[in-house]
């Protein structure tokens, strides 16, 4: 609403699988090829907010926010960016270390951004440098 | 990726209007009402004190009621949908041997959790749940299912895009058959407070059944209801070599955002009809093409000519020809479920080539000039049907179902 978008949107998943869930809704959607691209806003508190017994909301620990906000784009438009893999395949290297928001955000202020990860749940979610274009490969 | 189509083989459901198919198909067709006056918890200092409740939620053979419900009773809900839509897709035993996919349109669960937990003593709320999974997580986890799972929310659409992802992972091959729908059990006293002092709901309290009435002059607002639909999909080859009955295809969806307030509809009808429209492009259909529209129309004043709007521009020349009706005036809005209940009566309509009806539909809205179905069905050719939900928040969405 405050971005003024009049695309498709939704909320996706709660709990620990949270993250892999907007991560695969994402692919499918640009898997349509129905969309220019897709915004995938990712937050979460780490560690959780608890609230005191209280009516003001105040928190009753230091919980930190962590946000990221992805401008994906589908693999056959061109600009700039990392490459974004996505699979939902059971059958990946079980050493991979399980996704973390942090981790991709830091990965994503490196020069060549790259690394894989295990989603919660199900399948694997992956960054490599690609100059020509930002994308999202189902 | 295949140009299969996508067929909906197994239904689940509890509703206000009952917990299996049949009796919600006979009940839609006869055009009971299922809202009733709120006797769960006190509601003398509540502006709406109606409900469409799911007063009985059946046990699910194998399973302990005490062991699913830990979070509440929205997991037996979903179980309950899950396990009779798998077993009458043919499918229950073979769950285990499948990726069985789950798409979840659901908003109410922790909400529900916490306050009952509150009304019990308990302050759960203010623990760390950080472990805890999510309800489409631990339904899958019971019914011993492995494909992807997912939850999903936008309000009154979720219903429709869980569908509409669905039918992509099969398109894709991400799963062999597909759980999708919506499900929620949210009549609390919070729910019915928040909606109530929205000024949302209908305050006809001595008229339960009488109190949804969308598309008349008389609505005075929505019934708020409780319950879940949900589908099994699979591809038509994997359902033509099981010999599977199929209810329908899922043909096509789209989605828009109004981008404009949190509750009050649009102005502009152009995000909805965009979605409308999306939706029969999806479906490679026409607007000629269509035969039954299942509106979002949930009785307000606004919303519902808000939709008759977008219909008479879309369908155009078509409109007065063109079936309309809005079965929420027999389940209430039955919320994040609404879309998914609504692909049911949909599904009706093909099976039984009858349209059900608006009921209470006395008066017509002059600004409602549609091709209604008021009061009683209609015996109606009905080969294809679009169903729109039009969520707070702005997200519009519209199903396209045709008969197989």
């Amino acid at each position: 609403m405050a971005l003024k978008l009049h695309g498709p949107n939704y909320a996706i998943g709660n709990g620990p699988e949270a993250m892999g869930e907007g991560i695969m809704l994402a692919a499918t959607m640009l898997s349509e090829g129905r969309l220019p691209g897709l915004w995938l806003v990712m937050t979460r508190y780490s560690p959780e907010y608890i609230p005191n017994d209280d009516t003001a909301g105040s928190a009753s620990n230091h919980a930190m926010g962590e946000g990221i906000a992805l401008a994906l784009t589908p693999i056959e438009n061109s600009g700039k960016g990392p490459e974004f893999l996505f699979s939902p395949d059971d059958e990946f290297d079980l050493a991979l270390p399980v996704f973390e928001l942090s981790n991709m955000a830091d990965q994503l202020q490196t020069d060549n951004p790259r690394g894989r990860w295990r989603l919660p749940g199900f399948g694997w979610f992956g960054i490599q440098d690609r100059p020509a274009a930002m994308e999202m490969r189902a | 990726m295949n140009g299969d189509a996508v067929w909906i083989t197994g239904v689940g459901a509890a509703t206000p209007l009952g917990t299996s198919y049949r009796e919600i198909a006979d009940n839609l067709l006869a055009g009971k009402s299922g809202i009733v006056a709120v006797d769960r918890f006190q509601v003398k200092d509540h502006l709406s004190q109606i409900a469409g409740l799911v007063a009985n939620i059946p046990d699910t053979e194998g399973f302990d009621r005490k062991t699913v419900d830990q979070q509440g009773s929205t997991d037996s809900l979903a179980l309950h949908c899950a396990s009779q839509a798998l077993r009458d897709s043919g499918l229950w035993d073979a769950r285990d041997k499948l990726r069985v996919g789950f798409v979840l349109g659901s908003a109410a669960d922790w909400n529900s959790f916490w306050e009952a937990d509150y009304h019990q003593g308990g302050r759960r709320i203010l623990q760390t749940m950080t472990g805890v999974r999510s309800l489409v997580h631990r339904v899958a986890a019971l019914l011993g299912t492995s494909g992807p799972t997912v939850s999903l929310s936008a309000a009154c659409a979720s219903g429709n895009y869980a569908l509409g992802m669905a039918k992509r992972w099969i398109e894709l091959g991400w799963c062999d058959v597909c759980i999708a729908g919506g499900c929620d059990m949210a009549i609390t006293p919070t729910t019915l407070a928040c909606f109530g002092n929205l000024r949302a709901l209908s305050k006809r309290n001595g008229e339960p059944q009488r109190a949804s009435r969308p598309f008349d002059v008389d609505r005075d607002g929505f019934v708020i209801s409780e319950g879940g639909a949900l589908f099994v999909l699979e591809s038509a080859t994997r359902a033509r070599k099981r010999s599977a009955h199929a209810y329908a295809q899922v043909a096509g969806y789209g989605g828009s955002s109004d981008a404009f307030h949190m509750v009050i509809p649009n102005n502009d009808p152009g995000p909805a009809i965009a979605a409308v429209r999306s939706a029969l492009a999806d479906a490679k259909m026409d607007p000629a093409d269509v035969h039954y529209v299942n509106a979002h129309a949930t009785s307000t004043p606004v919303g519902d000519a808000a939709e008759a709007k977008v219909l008479e521009t879309v369908f155009g020349s078509h409109i007065p020809n063109l079936p309309v009706s809005s079965t929420k005036s027999m389940s209430g809005h039955l919320l994040t479920a609404a879309a998914a209940f609504e692909a049911l009566a949909c599904i009706v309509a093909f099976e039984s080539q009858a349209v059900p009806p608006t009921i209470n539909l006395e008066n017509p809205d002059p600004e409602c000039r549609l091709c209604h179905v008021p009061n009683h069905a209609q015996e109606r050719k009905a080969k294809t049907a679009i169903s729109n939900s039009f969520g707070f928040g702005g997200s519009n969405t519209s199903l396209v179902l045709r008969s197989v």
